[in-house]
This record gives structure tokens, C-alpha cells and sequence, in this order.
């Protein structure tokens, strides 16, 4: 085999190992990814291309094992919820839930979830679930995380105890052409299937266009709005794009749209309406920003609520300490437990 | 900090009793002192790895990068050292019980 060859077919396995290890915890696989892929590799011997069902379903059962080590308690998963400093011990646990997409959604929509259920409006209970799952996926959720990350991590005086440290690095921002590109073809999708669903069940189009002539009018607006933008400089932000290329969005959300709008009838379709409604907006932001790839998503929307722009303070992030040697097992090294009761 | 000794968990501190071992080396010296019954997989056998540093038994000695792979090596710290030997005399024990007991049993076929 040429050494071409046998690089393409090393590459072909390393990403079947890192499909089986996101079962783990992210700080577990920025410590161990390297070392398990040698170890399966050499198991597996030279001419693998992938990680066999048996070693697979292994490593699934090894990162349930190693989450469910590294879970703290309700206790500490409550303090964190309520926004209270987190354990040292704790804290790659913490960033990793932090890190999630759908951070800070579990507590309010369960809330929201319980009291439909209570009130037995299951096509709302449902539309809960949509939303839920809409927002957890394509709003920007960063500065939850943010806010998060500032407090969680706020006993930075005891992080040598931990051999933890927390870092300051540049905040991630949604670029604002690439989530508003994304977001104008969604929601105006799911509006199409809102619209096009009410006609065939007989409702009145007059509501639309005054809808629709409204959302135009916002959409200018907002053209506007983000086109006087004047960003400031930034030294602790990076802008990134969205993760999902659009195409996948357009089709997972179209088709919970159309799914959506079979069984509950008219207000349903109202429902995937008003969220069309939302299209022109976005599709302004992205006709004002797709030349300026410096612009976050958060910066047009202060502009458009004529708020003065704000310059990003830098993310805490805690990592290993690179004076301590030694791998971190459930998120710590063994010095100790540093968050004792005498401390 | 206590430490559950199942027979796996004892496999892999025994083979990282006499020298440190990388990942796939233990795996290999476990199938050997196991006389070729237990084969670790990856998931387990950094599921036991996990546990044994957690516990403080065991540690990271080094590192080194071997065709293109990085290779981890663990070794048994005091402690460990201490609890696998503990073990031992107790699964000696065990077998001279056993022992003892089956040289009791009447033969068989006897009168």
C-alpha cells in the first residue's frame, strides 16, 4: 500500500474513532481522543478503515460510564442553573454543559412544558417541543453562555488547587450574514408551509398580506437599522459561522413544519405563518451585512434597537493547568478534592 | 478512596506492577496474564484507567509518539502498588481455602 494510501485509510479510521467518542464528554476527548485512537488502531491492526460494532458499542458504554462519573449531583447542577459559582472540581463538567447549544433551555421550557401539560393543550405542548428544539438549534444562545461561563467560573483563586485554570479566550460570535442567510430560508419555508397549508384548508389569505405587508415594513427597518452599524474594534471576539451548512436546516425544519401542520388544523397553520412573518427581517439583516464578514449577528441586532455597540469582554474558560502533569480523571487531577467543606 | 476489585480492575493493576505499560501494552499483558480469557476493549479498559487514577492508584508516567500515534504510559503509584499486592494475598488466601476444601471432598468412585 502507497503511503498516500495508508494515510487516507489512517484519516478513514480516526474519524470513525471520533464518531464512536462523542459519547464522552468534550474535555474527556481533548485529553484522550489521541491516545484511545492509537490504542484502537493497534487493536484493530493496520488495514482498518473503522471501528468495529463490538469495540464501538464499547466506547459508547465507556463515555455513558464516564458522563455519568463526572455528574456532580443535582445540587451542584442546580447551583449552576440558578447562576452560583461552580465547585473547581466540577468545572469541565460545567463548561461542557455550558457548551451545549441548548444551555438554559431545559429549565425554562420544562417549566413551560409542565404547565401546558397541567392546562392539556397538547397541540401547544407540541408546538413547545418545535420551539424548544428551534431555539436549542438555531438562535444564538452565546450570550447565556457567556453569562454563564462569568459566573461558574468566578472562584478563579482556588483553580491551582484543582490543577485547573481558567483562561481567558476570545468569545465566539454568530457572524450576522450567516445566521441571518440561514434563519431568512427557514423561517420563510416554514412560513410558505404555514400559508400554502391554510389555503388548501379554506382559511382567509386577507390576514397574510396585512401580515406579510407588516413584516416587509419591519424588514426595511431593519434594513436600515443595520446598515448605519459602525462596528468598534473587537480584540477579544472571533466571528464564526453558523455550524449546519442551510440546506440541512431548510430540510429538518421544513419538514417539521409540514409534519407539524398535518394534524392541528388552521391554528396551526397561523402558527407556522407568524414565524414566516420573520423572514423579511432576516433576509434584511443579510442583504445589509453579506459584505461584511466582521459583523456579528449580535452587533446588527443592537443596531437595529439602536443601542450603542459593545465591545466583548473575553470568555473564561477553565483547562488543565500546563504546570500539572497527569491526566485529569473525572475532570480532576487526584491532588485532592479542593472544594472540601473547611475550604 | 475506596476502589471496587473486579477481576478486570485487578488484571490491570497487575500488569502495570512490574513496569509502565501504554494502553495497548496493557491490554496485551491482561490477555496474557489472563491466559488469553479477557480481551479489554478500549471503552473498558480506559473506563478501569480512569477509575484506578481517580482513586489515585495508578498515574501518568510519560509520553511518547510512536508512528504518528501518541502513546500514554501509566505506572502504579504506592498506593496501588499496596492495593494490588493486598489483593493478591487475598486471592492466595482464597485459593488455599479452596484448596483445603476441595482435598477434604471424598474421592470419587470411593468407597
Amino acid at each position: 500500500m502507497s503511503g498516500v494510501g495508508g494515510a487516507v485509510q489512517g484519516d478513514a479510521f480516526a474519524r470513525s474513532v471520533a464518531r464512536w467518542l462523542r459519547a464522552y464528554p468534550r474535555w474527556w476527548r481533548a485529553q484522550r481522543a489521541d491516545e484511545v485512537t492509537g490504542v484502537l488502531a493497534e487493536i484493530a491492526g493496520p488495514d482498518a478503515t473503522r471501528v468495529g460494532l463490538r469495540d464501538g458499542l464499547g466506547l459508547v458504554r465507556g463515555g455513558i460510564a464516564a458522563r455519568w462519573r463526572a455528574w456532580p449531583g443535582v445540587a451542584v447542577w442546580l447551583r449552576m442553573q440558578a447562576d452560583r459559582p461552580v465547585p473547581p472540581r466540577h468545572w469541565l463538567w460545567a463548561d461542557d454543559v455550558i457548551s451545549r447549544p441548548w444551555v438554559r433551555v431545559p429549565p425554562v421550557y420544562l417549566f413551560l412544558l409542565f404547565l401546558y401539560g397541567l392546562s392539556g393543550e397538547w397541540d401547544l405542548l407540541w408546538l413547545m417541543v418545535v420551539v424548544s428544539v428551534l431555539v436549542a438549534t438555531m438562535f444564538d444562545l452565546s450570550h447565556h453562555r457567556a453569562s454563564a461561563r462569568r459566573t461558574a467560573f468566578a472562584t478563579g483563586s482556588v483553580a491551582h488547587q484543582s490543577c485547573l485554570v481558567v483562561r481567558s479566550e476570545p468569545r465566539h460570535r454568530v457572524r450576522a450574514s450567516s445566521f441571518a442567510g440561514q434563519a431568512s430560508i427557514v423561517t420563510g419555508v416554514v412560513g410558505l408551509v404555514g400559508v400554502v397549508d391554510l389555503v388548501r384548508s379554506g382559511g382567509s389569505l386577507a390576514p397574510v398580506v396585512v401580515g406579510a405587508s407588516v413584516a416587509v415594513g419591519v424588514g426595511v427597518y431593519c434594513a436600515w437599522g443595520s446598515q448605519r452599524l459602525r462596528p468598534v474594534p473587537q480584540p477579544n471576539r472571533d466571528v464564526v459561522a453558523t455550524r449546519r451548512p442551510w440546506w440541512v436546516n431548510v430540510v429538518v425544519w421544513g419538514s417539521v413544519a409540514v409534519v407539524f401542520a398535518q394534524p392541528f388544523g388552521t391554528d396551526t397553520s397561523w402558527l407556522l405563518g407568524i414565524v414566516g412573518l420573520a423572514a423579511p427581517t432576516f433576509a434584511a439583516i443579510w442583504l445589509t451585512t453579506r459584505r461584511r464578514p466582521e459583523v456579528a449577528l449580535v452587533d446588527a441586532r443592537r443596531a437595529i434597537l439602536l443601542d450603542p455597540p459593545r465591545v466583548d469582554a473575553p470568555e473564561l474558560v477553565p483547562r488543565p493547568d500546563p504546570a500539572a502533569s497527569g491526566v485529569l480523571a473525572h475532570g480532576v487531577v487526584p491532588t485532592g478534592d479542593p472544594w472540601s467543606p473547611a475550604t | 478512596m475506596g476502589l471496587k476489585m473486579t477481576e478486570q480492575t485487578y488484571l490491570v493493576l497487575l500488569s502495570l506492577a512490574d513496569r509502565p505499560r501504554h494502553g495497548y501494552g496493557v491490554v496485551q499483558a491482561v490477555r496474557e496474564l489472563s491466559d488469553d480469557r479477557v480481551r479489554l476493549g478500549a471503552g473498558t479498559l480506559y473506563g478501569v484507567l480512569d477509575r484506578l487514577v481517580g482513586a489515585g492508584y495508578a498515574e501518568v508516567s510519560g509520553e511518547e509518539v510512536v508512528d504518528g500515534r501518541l502513546r500514554r504510559y501509566y505506572r502504579l503509584t504506592p498506593e496501588g502498588t499496596s492495593a494490588v499486592t493486598q489483593e493478591t494475598a487475598r486471592l492466595r488466601a482464597l485459593a488455599a481455602r479452596a484448596q483445603r476444601v476441595l482435598g477434604a471432598r471424598p474421592a470419587l468412585g470411593g468407597a
